[in-house]
């Protein structure tokens, strides 16, 4: 389903998702100010509002770990080690600034002894933005505090403090490629988009600029809209991850065999754009209230909230089949699975859990093979085929 | 897998029997006393009179429940008590059977397991009726479980990351916590600590009476200091008064009762045991030459394993982060908010002892103290890597030693004993050699 060649919209979506740090380098490059970010819930917005240029920073998981390897410990995520091997290895000299979010507390440890022992010189200077995940009133109070001490942090970055119009502006900007990512959603529902293309058309956006984003994502949209590609027969997934899916590997393995994933419970994936931030209250209140209830990560507490947006989709007609992706190195959503399984059950979707890991070779052919027994067992069940069901 | 039979009934017997002529100390004796008195009560009010209990995270505000009479038991401890049964095996198996993968931690769970595993009836205690309240870090996620099938409400508590990290903190911790903790972070404990007294209240019946609490609170401060000397004494005195596995077993038992007159009164009668046992020169092992330190979470399924190398190589454990965090971690002083001088106890609290940096400066800083010759690491905590880096670059080697700590499913007795020997013959006894030459 890789119809769009080279030189379209979707062309230039691949490059930037594939050289992830080429728009901040040119930045950087031009003299720009650049802002690195360490996981989804550090505002973008205020970083653009500081004048900015921000930044994703994401692990490569393929790549080699041997000093993280005397530090890190096994148990903690692939991707605390290789963002700690590239923050050794001075991949972020450049930034002028990095914020890890909450998620990361352990690499921001592993990053502050490791400067503190003189051995990675060339960490630019950097913070936690601890934005606590939990939605219960008693932690409101302490995010907000960390909220202001960022804008803080960013005002004297900026050498002014950052200002309300600042603000709305960068929100304006952000709210327009939310908007176009969600027609790429819609797309993937109708089976116009395969997994793999979508999750680079929405990764794209954590390392463009927003207008420029927005607008290669309009165009691409018109070229989906314009083509006649058709969706395989296999099964629709819907994706639900204990790992980040900041790699296309485990699309790759899922669609290889003629399944789509139609949308994943991730900010790499479909919950990428969530809801717009309002621009009718005052403006942080509005960055504050999005990034605080509107972001899915295994922080999330109740269960309910966590779990709102996924059991919503699986209700869907159009998915076929709940993927759950619980790799090794999970230590949270295994416990879950039994429950989310149940659950599934009863509403009479397919569940696939999957503890494989993608990254290793051995991991993928594991997962072709279950995917293979469950898309045939579907397709044993009902007499038409899955395309005939749509 | 097999349900435990009458053969792990003998295991446990010979454990028992080799436990008890290990003993050394009056205080072991008293303590298992109180424990079975304590129980006893427990049983009466709780699984009898059907009193609402809480079952809590070992960094949870205990000093609160003390405070309101709400009876409760600390999930980690109670996994420990399932692992001293050597039936953390199993318990661990049928985790698994019930769903739940093999890599998640099964540290606390055991407690869980216990109470979902509804038919077999050898559990400690006879198993555990359902809880009323549950409060554990909202990380523990195996509690949302125990919520769901006992229905008692969770309040979690989110710890704030430590965005200033102080590697030396344990020489600001007793009076400078304000200033080391943070405000903001102190704060945000505060604030989800109002919902866990409420939840208390709700199920105790009373308010929360501050000034029970603050007295509470210098109890605790009283009982740290005990332990304070005995680890001074236990580190300044030319041999080992009471081994490992004995104090561990001491501390943890009257830490779990924190903030009771009997948990001072047994602190107090410890510190004077070993005061006595150091004044007449009572060593745990006379011929004592190499001395070992114990980095990370108990080996509760074989405190006597520390013993096994003093015949051999006149090799003891000297120190464990238990009686050490006791002191070092726990002592707040300046209580005149008491629920403000708790936030900061449980803020960073186990965790500065995995903190890159905290937790490193501690082990090296306690290596010397103590005269330490050589470390024993248990693997599976994050930041164990560290900590055992820099005790290596300072000179002190460390065996990563490959067990889980409760798991009894990872425990071979041949082999971990062959793994120890080999550390002190092929590392230990060198580097000490060459310091003392
Ligand atoms: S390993 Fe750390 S967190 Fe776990 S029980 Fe031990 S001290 Fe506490
Ligand atoms: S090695 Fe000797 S001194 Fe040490 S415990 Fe054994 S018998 Fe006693």
């Amino acid at each position: 389903m890789h119809t769009l060649k080279p030189g379209t919209a979707f062309g230039k979506l691949v490059f930037h998702y594939e050289n992830r740090l080429s728009e901040a380098r040119k930045a950087h490059a031009a003299g720009r100010r650049v802002v690195g970010r360490i996981g989804h819930t550090v505002p973008a917005e205020l970083i653009v509002a500081a004048g900015c240029t921000p930044v994703l920073i994401a692990a490569d998981l393929e790549r080699a770990t041997p000093v993280a390897d005397i530090y890190v410990d096994p148990e903690l995520p692939p991707e605390t080690r290789t963002l700690f091997e590239a923050g050794v290895a001075g991949d972020f000299e450049f930034l002028d600034y990095l914020i890890l979010s909450r998620p990361y507390d352990k690499l921001y440890y592993f990053l502050k002894e490791i400067y503190r022992l003189g051995r990675a010189p060339k960490m630019p200077p950097f913070m936690i933005f601890d934005l606590m995940q939990s939605q219960r009133e008693a932690v409101r109070a302490y995010n907000w505090g960390r909220l202001q001490a960022l804008v803080e942090r960013l005002g004297r970055l900026a050498s002014a403090p950052l200002e309300a119009d600042a603000i709305r502006f960068a929100i304006n900007l952000s709210n327009r490629a939310r908007a176009m990512q969600r027609q790429v959603a819609d797309l993937r529902q109708n089976g116009r988009i395969s997994g793999v293309d979508a999750m680079q058309a929405l990764g794209a956006g954590y390392f463009m600029h927003p207008a420029e984003y927005a607008e290669t994502l309009g165009a691409y949209i018109a070229d989906v809209k314009a083509s006649s590609a058709r969706r395989p027969s296999g099964p629709r997934i819907l994706l639900a991850t204990a790992e980040p899916l900041q790699q296309l590997m485990l699309h790759q393995t899922l669609e290889a065999d003629g399944a789509t994933v139609v949308a994943e419970d991730d900010n790499w994936g479909a919950r990428a754009p969530g809801e717009d931030i309002s621009d009718e209250s005052d403006p942080l209140v509005a960055i504050f209230d999005k990034y605080w209830r509107d972001v899915p990560t295994s922080g999330v507490y109740p269960q309910a909230a966590r779990e709102h947006w996924l059991l919503e989709q699986a209700a869907r007609a159009e998915v076929d089949v709940v993927v759950f992706y619980v790799p090794p190195s999970d230590r949270l959503m295994g416990w879950d699975i039994p429950r989310l399984t149940e659950t599934m059950r009863q509403k009479g979707k397919p569940v696939l859990t999957l503890f494989h890991d993608a990254m290793t070779e051995k991991g993928r052919n594991n997962i072709r093979q279950e995917l293979a027994a469950l898309a045939s067992s579907l397709s044993q069940n009902t007499p038409s085929t899955q395309e005939a069901r749509r | 897998m097999s349900a435990p039979t009458k053969s792990s009934d003998a295991a446990r017997d010979e454990a028992r029997r080799k436990h008890e002529s290990l003993t050394q100390l009056d205080v072991s004796r008293t303590l298992r006393a109180y424990q079975r008195e304590w129980f006893a009560g427990l049983r009466e009010n709780v699984f009898e009179g059907g009193k609402p209990y809480a079952v809590v995270g070992a960094l949870v505000p205990h000093e609160i429940l003390e405070a309101l009479d709400v009876p409760f038991i600390t999930d980690v401890w109670y996994s420990g008590l399932v692992a001293a049964r050597r039936q953390s095996g199993y318990y661990s198996n049928y985790l698994d059977k019930c769903g739940y993968h093999r890599n998640l931690s099964r540290y606390a769970a055991l407690t869980l397991a216990v109470m979902l595993d509804e038919e077999n009836p050898d559990k400690p205690w006879g198993g555990l009726p359902k809880p009323s309240l549950l409060c554990t870090s909202i990380n523990e996620r195996s509690t949302e479980v125990m919520s769901a099938f006992s229905g008692a409400p969770f309040i979690p508590i989110e710890q704030p990351v430590l965005d200033k990290p102080t590697p030396e903190w344990w020489r600001m911790s007793r009076w400078q916590w304000e200033d080391l903790d943070g405000d903001y972070r102190i704060d945000a404990l505060v604030a989800q600590y109002q919902d866990f007294i409420a939840a208390a209240e709700k199920i105790a019946g009373k308010r929360l009476d501050l000034d029970r609490l603050r007295e509470i609170m210098d109890r605790v401060n009283a009982q740290e200091e005990f332990f304070d000397e005995i680890r001074t004494i236990i580190a300044t005195s030319p041999k080992l008064p009471a081994r490992l596995g004995e104090v561990m077993g001491q501390v943890m038992g009257i830490q779990w009762h924190r903030g009771t007159q009997w948990a001072y009164d047994q602190a107090r009668a410890f510190r004077d045991e070993i005061r006595h046992r150091a004044d007449n020169q009572m060593w745990a092992c006379p011929n004592e030459q190499y001395r070992l330190m114990y980095v990370g979470q108990g080996l509760w399924q074989n405190l006597d394993f520390f013993t096994e190398f003093e015949e051999k190589y006149g090799a003891v454990f000297v120190r464990s982060n238990y009686l050490s965090i006791a002191s070092d971690g726990y002592i707040r002083y300046g209580a005149r908010d008491p629920i403000r001088a708790l936030a900061s106890r449980y803020v960073t609290m186990s965790e500065q002892m995995h903190i890159p940096g905290l937790g490193s400066a501690w082990a090296i800083d306690e290596a010397r103290t103590h005269r330490v010759d050589g470390g024993l690491s248990i693997a599976g905590w994050w930041g164990v890597k560290t900590v055992n880096q820099a005790l290596e670059e300072a000179g002190i080697p460390v065996l990563d030693f490959p067990v889980d700590a409760v798991d009894g499913n990872t425990w071979d007795d041949a082999k971990m004993r062959a793994l120890v020997s080999r550390f002190i013959e092929d590392r230990v006894a060198p580097s000490k050699a060459r310091k003392a030459f």
